[in-house]
């Protein structure tokens, strides 16, 4: 009976936390980079250490960049966390459904304003109506890599990736990347110079990198039918077309595993394992190669582009105090140190994620040197519009992408189409 | 109430009373969530803050969908073919399980093994185990010549991977097939016997239509059940690819969990709760066609 009512005790103990104390529940997604969770768990400590009276309980949940479900129906139950880690570009959409609690009050109560503190692109996007729905943390950029051992194997010279003569054309690139195509005896592709849609390979990165916009905030609109986009599509519409469109998803699906979220083991990426020789990715590619690969030689530059446009695009994460916060206050002062100075520099060490704030902007000596590429890409890169209708506009950009890889569908109608789902949706917000 | 006697007023009181815990649970948890889907699906609501009343406008925004058309179309499709091999993958189960061997509880439990694995698990396992060019699955047909088949990543072939999959869960139906067939009397297979019948025709005359009362009762499950499919598609697929496993449940889930429409989302389910119904209801209808309650 004493052992059993102890038990209780403890139990309840462990959900309220010791007396007089404040607990504060942090939710990540399950789609969080290993590194980066490392990063929040040492910065979790750190917190605790600090402030005995008020504890992070830090949880990982199911959840992927534009999947809040379970965040949702805890929030609605009653028994959502205080601090949510939230896919930044999709900070508007949960803001707009009312999931997210405005921050401005919190802000006016600290009396600082933060707005001048980070990098522009990155507070935009946690902006909805006028208001503050989370503080930025942490950013990227996407470039190309290359392996030079395979390159140089196939009699190419390296001279056309030197960063310093600046992006390939996508003309040139794509003659050297065939060079590479291997079959075997039954015509399967068993090595593919690049697959432009892998990875980071979005609609995203190709729209970029040929110049297109996606939205056009002057009308309100979407814009993927952007003559850039269209030739960004196009781009891969050919490349399919030349592989052959079957027979490149079954490469696809034989070395990536489909759908590419979460279900192959980082340690089997093609790229590591010398099955393509190039892949546009971003730099959590590093440690994974150092990790993993340590003497694979490989190098870095710019995505290929017409005209030698220099591209690359940024995401990044936020911190979000969801509706029925229990202790919104508590949960406020440690969004505050992960996002500011300390937690961010710390962050960026452990997980090498780029600081969000612009005083650790030009920090190189964060990161190892390996970094340094991926940081002089961030002046020129881009980043997602933040829309309310952001992680629909993603998905349909997706789709498209699916359609035009397997040369269902032209790009312009594939376009078309996102522009005829997402704009009416987006319409609706208007009021 | 003037027909009731005293009496008979009390025992239905205690009866009511009975069957109390039931009612609750029917009203509180089918009942009431179902008339309130019926209300969200009229209104624009995004899960939080106020819903407002937009009258059948999901409904025609529904219809007017390419891809609801599609995830109706791929529904169906699975409802269609999975149903009926499930059936029959149960009986073979059951008929496996019935024979008379003295090992026979061994083959039981290892034929009935693959339905204890949670969807999750096996649908992980399948993405492996059917990868294009080192999965076992191709592996074993290229063993007879069959060239290679892209299962998850070839709009073709998507569905039918995931109609497969399902039948590694056919063990409980195969259970209550075998049930079904315990329950016939041997005497009268005793009797056909003498009559010199094979296996075969002792099979189709005798077994199969005792026990067609549980394949209706398997049928009507199986089409619930089939028109919500949505862990395969939501773990190896993710709806894809081309939308070919855009499932109406993945659908509604999209809609109310990444895109924050639940109205839109509650429309979609009053849509795929009345498919199911007229199904369920056109089957049980069918029934005294083909269903046998000859012996008891």
């Amino acid at each position: 009976m004493n052992r059993a009512l102890l038990l209780v005790v403890c139990c309840c103990l462990n959900n309220v936390g010791a007396f007089g104390q404040t607990q504060i529940k942090f939710w990540y997604g399950s789609s969080t980079d290993p590194r980066e969770e490392k990063g929040y768990q040492q910065l979790v400590t750190e917190f605790n250490q600090r402030d005995p009276k008020v504890q992070i309980r830090i949880e990982k949940v199911p959840g992927t960049e534009t999947d809040a479900a379970k965040l949702m129906t805890a929030v609605r139950s009653g028994a959502g966390p205080d601090v949510y880690l939230l896919d930044r570009f999709t900070v508007a959409q949960r803001a707009a459904s009312g999931l997210l609690k405005d921050l401005g009050p919190y802000l006016k109560k600290e009396g600082k304003e933060l707005s001048q503190d980070y990098l522009d692109f990155a507070w935009k996007e946690v902006i909805y109506a006028d208001k503050v729905f989370g503080l930025p943390i942490g950013t990227d950029t996407r470039a190309l890599f290359y392996n030079k051992k395979m390159l140089r194997d196939a009699g190419i010279d390296l001279a056309d990736f030197d960063p310093a003569k600046g992006p390939m054309s996508p003309e040139r690139f794509k003659e050297i990347a065939f060079k590479l195509n291997k079959t075997d005896a039954s015509g399967a592709y068993t090595q593919l110079g690049f697959v432009p849609w892998l990875e980071q390979g979005w609609g995203y990165s190709w729209g970029y990198a040929f110049g297109g916009e996606f939205f056009d905030p002057a009308q309100n609109k979407v814009t993927p039918t952007n003559p850039g986009v269209v030739a960004g599509y196009d781009f891969l519409y050919n490349w399919a077309k030349d592989l052959g469109p079957e027979k490149a998803r079954t490469f696809v699906d034989t070395y990536w595993q489909w759908p590419s979220v979460g279900t192959l083991p980082e340690e089997q990426e093609p790229f590591l394992t010398g099955k393509v020789a190039m892949l546009l990715t971003g730099q959590w590619q590093l440690p994974i190669i150092k990790k993993y690969t340590p003497n694979l030689e490989y190098g870095v530059t710019y995505i290929p582009a017409p005209n030698g446009l220099k591209s690359s695009w940024s995401g990044g994460w936020s911190l979000v105090i969801p509706q029925g916060a229990k202790n919104p206050d508590a949960a406020f002062q440690f969004i505050r140190f992960i996002t500011g100075a300390q937690g961010q520099e710390e962050l960026a060490k452990v997980s090498g994620m780029f600081p969000t704030l612009k005083s650790l902007a030009g920090r190189k000596d964060l990161f190892p040197p390996e970094y340094e590429f991926f940081l002089s890409l961030l002046p020129v890169a881009q980043s997602r519009p933040p829309l309310p209708v952001g992680a629909l506009y993603w998905d349909k950009l997706k789709d498209a992408e699916e359609a035009v890889i397997t040369n269902s569908k032209k790009s312009q109608d594939a376009l078309q189409a996102v522009a005829a789902e997402v704009q009416p949706q987006l319409d609706h917000f208007k009021k | 109430m003037a027909n009731f006697s005293r009496r008979e007023l009390r025992s239905l009181f205690t009866g009511l009373l009975c069957v109390s815990p039931w009612l609750f649970g029917f009203l509180a948890f089918l009942l009431y969530p179902l008339l309130a889907n019926f209300q969200m699906g009229m209104t624009d609501y995004s899960g939080f803050g106020d819903a407002t009343w937009v009258g059948l406008k999901n409904y025609q925004d529904l219809f007017a969908d390419p891809l609801f058309w599609a995830a109706i179309y791929n529904t169906l499709f699975y409802t269609i073919f999975a149903v009926p091999l499930g059936i029959i993958v149960a009986i073979l189960i059951a008929i496996a399980m019935n024979q008379k061997v003295r090992e026979i509880p061994i083959y039981r439990a290892l034929i009935y093994l693959p339905s204890i694995a949670p969807t999750f698990a096996l649908s992980m396992m399948m993405i492996w185990l059917m990868n294009p060019r080192f999965g076992l699955v191709n592996y074993f047909l290229g063993l007879f010549g069959v060239p290679t088949i892209n299962w998850l990543g070839d709009p073709h072939w998507s569905k039918i991977a995931i109609i497969l999959l399902a039948q590694l869960g056919a063990g409980p139906i195969g259970l209550i097939f075998l049930a079904a067939m315990r329950a016939i009397p041997s005497t009268v297979y005793d009797a056909a016997s003498l009559d010199g019948a094979s296996s075969w025709k002792k099979f189709y005359h005798i077994t199969l239509p005792l026990i067609t009362p549980a394949i209706l009762y398997d049928i009507i499950i199986g089409i619930g059940l089939g028109l919500q499919i949505f862990v395969p598609a939501y773990i190896m697929t993710e709806g894809g690819p081309l939308n070919s496993t855009t499932f109406v449940a993945l659908y509604i889930y999209n809609n109310a969990f990444k895109y924050s429409r639940f109205g839109f989302a509650a429309a979609t389910s009053g849509i795929l709760f009345l498919i199911n119904a007229l199904l369920a209801i056109s089957i049980f209808r069918s029934s005294k066609f083909w269903v046998n309650y000859d012996v008891e």
